[in-house]
Formats: structure tokens, C-alpha cells, sequence
């Protein structure tokens, strides 16, 4: 059956798939550090004083400020 | 000399390589006209031929994001620049391969010939990680060397690889990345003003001819009129073209390996539980810098003792083989004393960028950068910026310095103007001093020794500040430019004490020569201000003195000490004390300690040498005699003694907050490309100095 594909906002699912940007500025340096459309992306924790999130993606892992997530677009796997 | 580059992106393992290649042949400096480190060595191949190793940033893209990734595209569009590679060594992790290729892909691209160097092969083998290097060789041409940085191995294979390269460039393959029609437009039109042979590099140019110093004015101006009839969207092709060379080199890749392409360190996920926990991350990360500053206090006490011991030796000697007392004064109080306050101090600041280097190898400073982010931008800061601030516990010099990793320019200079806030190990004589006249050595709170609470208070208000004069200058300071984190925590490894030795060496280097020549030039200066004065007054200090020790019965030593102190009274620098005597009143200060406060300009731990001749003490630096002597001191008009607890309260305020160290300023000047900046900082840390001592001494005198 067709299912739509929703995008969503990563620290509301926690997991998913990333299938878009939406600020060509942070994507640009999100790509160049291979974050890339297609990846698997979770959010596993917030840091302590808040509004950075430490995030895996395809085996790495990055320290990402809440405009820099918010950019990322995922999709529920 | 034929030059070689090393390249790759910031986790790669490249300065493990680059420090096996060089050994202790490394040297480090500068890019010339930019404040980013350059590391350079010679090494000698097995053909017998001399070349050089340059290890460049360690950068993601050659579309840069921060001022030392931009070197290395400036270099690199620039075949004429004299750190222009013959030859790249392109350094990525075996594990992490799928990942570290962009910048690869855009070096072929240049044109350059490249030598891949896959690092972690051990951890790879022991992960069943397996590549297929042929298939890799086949898609690009270029020779591969899987290595084991730590243990050498493959080394030698790559030494012989340089020579063959060097005499035979591998051919470069075709073109990874296929231009867009505007991005062709673009570059046809500049070829039309630059002349270059490589399409992407003049593609690179119609990115950055803004930025690129090689570039001459007119040529940018023309760049200009051609780049603005051309639809050219820079962030749009950068994000485009990014993709592209992914798609290419990620399907190569995993074709080669021969399970998943990229390897998930579990261990450091478990570790990162703990150590960015909430809660736990926090602790522990105070307890290690509790215990980096532990160790660095202690293990140094031991060599500060042999340096200034070794000082005092050589000064005697000085004494005994220089007849003329004047030029014998001069070299030992004026060179030497300037030289044994600079060598004093590299024990702690070596220690220090030792232990800090372990942790950003281990793969913990990126993990604290990300837990503490949050908390420093509140005072216009980075996470980025913890590094700095840390270092500037031992020495604002090579801390400031370190800010040239924070891409942002407003947080960068923010970083660069409160680092000096932070309590230095020049700070630490001053305050061991003084806070004996505040609460006496036997004095308990509960289980807590006072004097020990006070000296931690002293570096709180020292750190409290430093944050609140960011949080000040960020209302201040107007930029649109965004700031961005984005800090990749890497794998935790084993850290390579090679490069830690390494690292501490270059930063100790750029502290001697950076607060060496200004130390040492004042401290000069500060002789002669200090041995000469207006001819009257010195030869009347001189006929008292000789009637004192006639009337007290004096002995020798008592003499010359007397006379060092009554000398230095009618000198230029006591005139100058004597000047700042109605200014510092306020605070408590006399015109002794104005000199003291004068020549601590130079740097701050020349206010216990100062003291010690004003006090009559010789050359001794023994605090405990100086505390003694200090607290002896009478007020000639109360006969009060001098050093009431008041005044001790301000002159700690005035030593934690006042800018007093000219090699600092010095540094801030370079970094912020004027003298604008050092100034401000100059007067905003200096008049706050004053205003605290000032209500301190008021209220509690």
C-alpha cells in the first residue's frame, strides 16, 4: 500500500530517516560532515544545560544545537 | 625543496602520522600573513633525498567554514603559493572511510598527486573489517597504505612510496565531480582573467575570490564584474556539488568493504552514557579538570624549583665574572631576571597543554565542547571556547591562541578578550603572598583550610568574571554573522602520547617566544627605569644610606640591602610610584606598591622580585621571608602596619581582574589584527580592577 511520506522533526520522533533540509546555510555543513540525505539519524540524549542534542548518524556522532537538528528533516522508519 | 602535505578530515588520525613521519624533526610556525599554526618537518627519504612534510588543519571540505580551514583552500587555488604541495598524503579512518573521503574527492580533482593513508588498521582487523584495496586503487589510481600510526607499521612503505611519487606522479584520474552548465559558465568566464590549467581550482576561485589574499585587487575586481553577470548560487553549488562527490566515492567504498561501511564503536557509546550524563558527564568533568590542575601545580613544583634554582646559580656566576657592578647588576637583575620569569613558568603551561592534549585525543574535549555549549553561548561564548579558557589557567598567551578553531568571529574575539579574566600561573605568587594578610595559615572553616577556600574563591572570581564580561560584550558587540557547533565526537582511542609531547613542545615554544621577547625587553627596561634616576636624588639616597649604616652599625649584607632599597626609592620607577601614590590611595596603595603595580605591566610575577628589593630582601624570593617582612611594615604616619587585611583584599581584587601582562596584549593585537581590541580590554580590565579595589578597600577598611 502506499504510504506518504511524512517529514519530521527528529527531536519529536528520535529516530528516523533523513529525507531533507530546510536551511541551506547549517545543511551545507551538515553534508560536509556527512550527514546526508538517506542517513539513519537518532537523538540519544540532551545535554546537561539543555538544547544540545547528542546525535547518531550512520555510526558517527555529533554535538548538535537545537537550530542545527531542527533542520534536519526525518521520516519514520 | 620538494613539499608534501598531509590532508584530511579533523579525526583522521593525520597528526599521528605526521608525527611519526617527522619525529623530532617537527617545527612549528605559522602560515605567513594568518595567525594558524603551521607544523613542518624534514625528513630524508630512502632514495637519500630531503623533504618536507607540512601537516595543514584538519578540514571536512575545501569549502571552508573557520579561518584556519580556509588556509588551506587559499593554498591550494594557489599553485604559485609557497606551501603549495608537490605531493598530498591524504590521511582518513579505515573505519570511518565512507565518511572521509569528500575532501579526497576534491584533491584529485586539484590535480594533485595523492598518496591515501588508511589509519586504525589495527582496530579495523580486529573488527573483521575488511577493504578491498584493489577495488579502491582501481577507481582512483592512486596508491594505498593501510597503517598502524601508532606502531610505525606501513611506515616504511609510504617513505618509499614519497620517492616514487615524487619522481613519478601518479596520473590523476578523471574528474570526480561533473560542473553544472552555470558552474562552467562561471569558470569560463574567469578563465578569461586568471589563468589556470585546473577547472575545479578555478572553480574554487568563483567561490572565494573575495577571501583568497593571493588574488591582486584588480584581478578580484575583474572576478567580480564577471561573477556578477553569472547566476552563480555559491551555497546551493557547494551543497550540490557535495553530494555529487558523495554519491560517487560512497558506492566505491562499499563495494570494497567487506561488511557495513561504517563501523559503530560501541564501547564509546556505553562510555558516553556515563560521560555526558547529565548528572555524571558534569561531575566528572570537574573532577578531571580538578585533577589536571592538581597534577599540574604538583608535578611542576619540582622543575620551577630546579629552573630557579639554576637561575640564582648562574646569576652568582655572573656576579663573580662581570667586575663592573653596574653591568653585572644588569645582567643578572635585568636579562636573567627576565629570562628565569619566563622559564619559571614551562613546566606548568607543558603539563597543562600535555594532560589537555591527552583528553582531545582520547576523544574527550569534544564531549565536553558539546555538554558545555549551551552554557557558554549564554555569555557570547562557544563550547569551542572551554579549551581556551582552561589553557588560560596556566597562560592567556597559548590559550587565546587556541581560540583560532572558533569558526564564528564575534565568539572568537569574545573568547580572545575574557580569557585573560581566568586566573594564570603568573597570578599564583602573587596571591600566595598576599593571602596570608587575609586570614592566617592556621585558620580552619569546618574541615577547609581558609587559606585554600580563599585561593579557590580567587579562581572563581576570576572564571565568574570572565563569563559575565562575555555576557557584557555580547550586548555589545553587533554581528550578523551565525554561529554553529556541529562538533563530531569522535570514537575514543587510546591517546597518542607522541603527539601530546609534541603538542605541549609547540605550545610552550609559542609561549617563550611570544611572552619571551616582550618579558625580557620590558624586564630591561624595568632595570635601567629601576637603577637610574634624577642624579640629585640618587646621590642623596646614597649619602643617607652611607650615614644610616654608620649610626645603626650595620653589617654588610644590611648595607647593601638598604642601599638597593633606598636606591630604588629615588630611581625613575620610584619617581613613577611616587606619581601613582595619590591615585592609589584609594585603594589602600602606597607609593611601594605603585611600583610594584608599575612593573608588574611587564608580567604579574615580577610584583614578589619587586617587593623583595623594596623590602630590603636582596635578591631572596623566599615567601615565607617576604610575608615576614611585609607584615613587619609600618605606616610612617600611623605606625599602623602597612599590610592590613583591607589592603591585601584590594590588591588581590586589583591582581585577579587588571590587565597586566604586556605579552598578552601583544598576542591580542596579532590575533585581532590591531591595537582597537587590546586597548579596550586594556582599560575595561583595569578600570574594573580599580573600581573593585577601591569598594573593597572602602568598605572593609
Amino acid at each position: 500500500m502506499f504510504k506518504p511520506i511524512i517529514a519530521k522533526n527528529l527531536r519529536e520522533i528520535k529516530q528516523g530517516k533523513i529525507i531533507g533540509f530546510t536551511d541551506e546555510n547549517i545543511s551545507k555543513l551538515l553534508i560536509s560532515k556527512g550527514i546526508l540525505m538517506g542517513s539513519i539519524a537518532s537523538l540519544v540524549r540532551e545535554s546537561p544545560f539543555g538544547q544540545t542534542y547528542y546525535v547518531k548518524i550512520d555510526g558517527l556522532r555529533f554535538g548538535l544545537r537545537k537550530n542545527e537538528i531542527d533542520v534536519i528533516q526525518v521520516t519514520e522508519l | 625543496m620538494r613539499k608534501i602535505a598531509i590532508l584530511g578530515n579533523p579525526n583522521s588520525g593525520k597528526s599521528s602520522v605526521f608525527n611519526r613521519l617527522t619525529g623530532l624533526s617537527a617545527k612549528v610556525g605559522n602560515f605567513p600573513g594568518v595567525t594558524v599554526e603551521k607544523k613542518v618537518g624534514t625528513i630524508r627519504l630512502p632514495s637519500g633525498l630531503s623533504v618536507e612534510i607540512m601537516d595543514f588543519p584538519g578540514v571536512y571540505s575545501l569549502h571552508p567554514n573557520s579561518k584556519d580551514e580556509f588556509i588551506v583552500t587559499s593554498i591550494l587555488t594557489n599553485p604559485k603559493d609557497s606551501h603549495f604541495p608537490d605531493l598530498v598524503l591524504y590521511v582518513a579512518d579505515i573505519m570511518h572511510l565512507e565518511k572521509q573521503l569528500l575532501l579526497f574527492s576534491q584533491l584529485v580533482d586539484l590535480g594533485l598527486p595523492i598518496i591515501l593513508v588508511l589509519t586504525m588498521k589495527d582496530l579495523a582487523e580486529k573488527d573483521n573489517l575488511k577493504i578491498d584495496l584493489d577495488i579502491l586503487k582501481s577507481a582512483w589510481n592512486f596508491p594505498i597504505y593501510p597503517i598502524n600510526a601508532r606502531t610505525q607499521e606501513g611506515m616504511t612503505g609510504i617513505l618509499q612510496e614519497i620517492d616514487l611519487q615524487l619522481i613519478q606522479p601518479g596520473i590523476s584520474p578523471q574528474q570526480q565531480y561533473k560542473l553544472s552548465y552555470e558552474e562552467q559558465n562561471a569558470v569560463n568566464g574567469l578563465n578569461e582573467v586568471i589563468t589556470s590549467n585546473n577547472v575545479y581550482q578555478t572553480l574554487l576561485v568563483a567561490h572565494y575570490y573575495k577571501q583568497l589574499p593571493h588574488l591582486l585587487p584588480a584581478q578580484a575586481d575583474k572576478i567580480n564584474k564577471v561573477m556578477s553577470r553569472q547566476g552563480f548560487n555559491s551555497i546551493a553549488f557547494q551543497i550540490r556539488e557535495t553530494m555529487q562527490r558523495y554519491d560517487g566515492f560512497t558506492d566505491i567504498v562499499r563495494k570494497a568493504a567487506s561488511s557495513g561501511t561504517f563501523k559503530v564503536s560501541r564501547l564509546s557509546e556505553k562510555a558516553d552514557e556515563v560521560l555526558t550524563h547529565r548528572w555524571w558527564g558534569l561531575i566528572i568533568f570537574f573532577v578531571v579538570n580538578f585533577l589536571i590542575f592538581q597534577a599540574m601545580f604538583s608535578w611542576a613544583s619540582y622543575p620551577m624549583q630546579w629552573i630557579e634554582s639554576a637561575f640564582g646559580w648562574i646569576g652568582g656566576l655572573v656576579n663573580q665574572a662581570i667586575a663592573s657592578p653596574g653591568w653585572s647588576s644588569f645582567v643578572s637583575d635585568g636579562i636573567l631576571a627576565g629570562l628565569g620569569g619566563i622559564l619559571v613558568f614551562i613546566p606548568q603551561i607543558a603539563i597543562l597543554f600535555f594532560l589537555l592534549t591527552i583528553l582531545e585525543d582520547f576523544g574527550y574535549m569534544a564531549r565536553a565542547v558539546y555538554m558545555f555549549d549551551r552554557l557558554l553561548q549564554k555569555f557570547g561564548l562557544n563550547g569551542k571556547s572551554l579549551v581556551s579558557l582552561i589553557a588560560g589557567g596556566a597562560c592567556a598567551i597559548p590559550a587565546i591562541m587556541s581560540t583560532r578553531t572558533i569558526s564564528n568571529q564575534k565568539e572568537r574575539l569574545i573568547t580572545t578578550l575574557v580569557t585573560p579574566f581566568i586566573s594564570c600561573s603568573a597570578r599564583i605568587p602573587v596571591y600566595t603572598i598576599l593571602v596570608g594578610f587575609v586570614v592566617a595559615s592556621t585558620h580552619r572553616i569546618g574541615p577547609f583550610n581558609t587559606q585554600g577556600l580563599l585561593f579557590m574563591g580567587l579562581y572563581l572570581l576570576g572564571i565568574i568574571t570572565a563569563l559575565l564580561a562575555g555576557w557584557i560584550l555580547k550586548q555589545i558587540i553587533k554581528s550578523d554573522e551565525r554561529s554553529f557547533l556541529m562538533i563530531e565526537l569522535p570514537d575514543y582511542k587510546v591517546p597518542d602520547f607522541k603527539v601530546a609531547l609534541q603538542t605541549a613542545f609547540s605550545k610552550t615554544s609559542s609561549f617563550v617566544v611570544e611572552a619571551g621577547k616582550v618579558i625580557l625587553l620590558i624586564s630591561m627596561a624595568l632595570w635601567v627605569l629601576s637603577s637610574y634616576g634624577p642624579k640629585s636624588k640618587m646621590e642623596a639616597s646614597r649619602r643617607l644610606v652611607g650615614e644610616m649604616v654608620v649610626a645603626q652599625n650595620l653589617n654588610e649584607q644590611e648595607a647593601a640591602d638598604l642601599l638597593a632599597n633606598k636606591k630604588l626609592e629615588a630611581s625613575f620607577a620610584g619617581t613613577i610610584g611616587k606619581w601613582m601614590e595619590p591615585v592609589i590611595k584609594p585603594l589602600g596603595f602606597d607609593w611601594k606598591i605603585g611600583i610594584a603595580l608599575f612593573t608588574s605591566f611587564a608580567a604579574r610575577e615580577v610584583f614578589v622580585g619587586t617587593m623583595s628589593t623594596l623590602y630590603s630582601l636582596g635578591t631572596t624570593e623566599d615567601y615565607g621571608t617576604i610575608q615576614q617582612r611585609l607584615a613587619a611594615e609600618k605606616d610612617p604616619v600611623t605606625n599602623q602596619p602597612r599590610f592590613t587585611m583591607p589592603v591585601a583584599v584590594s590588591l588581590l581584587l586589583f591582581y585577579v581582574f587588571a590587565m597586566q601582562c604586556m605579552s598578552t596584549m601583544a598576542v591580542v593585537r596579532r590575533e585581532t589584527g590591531g591595537w582597537k581590541w587590546p586597548i579596550i580590554q586594556f582599560l575595561f580590565m583595569c578600570t574594573l580592577a580599580y573600581l573593585s579595589s577601591l569598594i573593597a578597600y572602602q568598605i572593609l577598611s
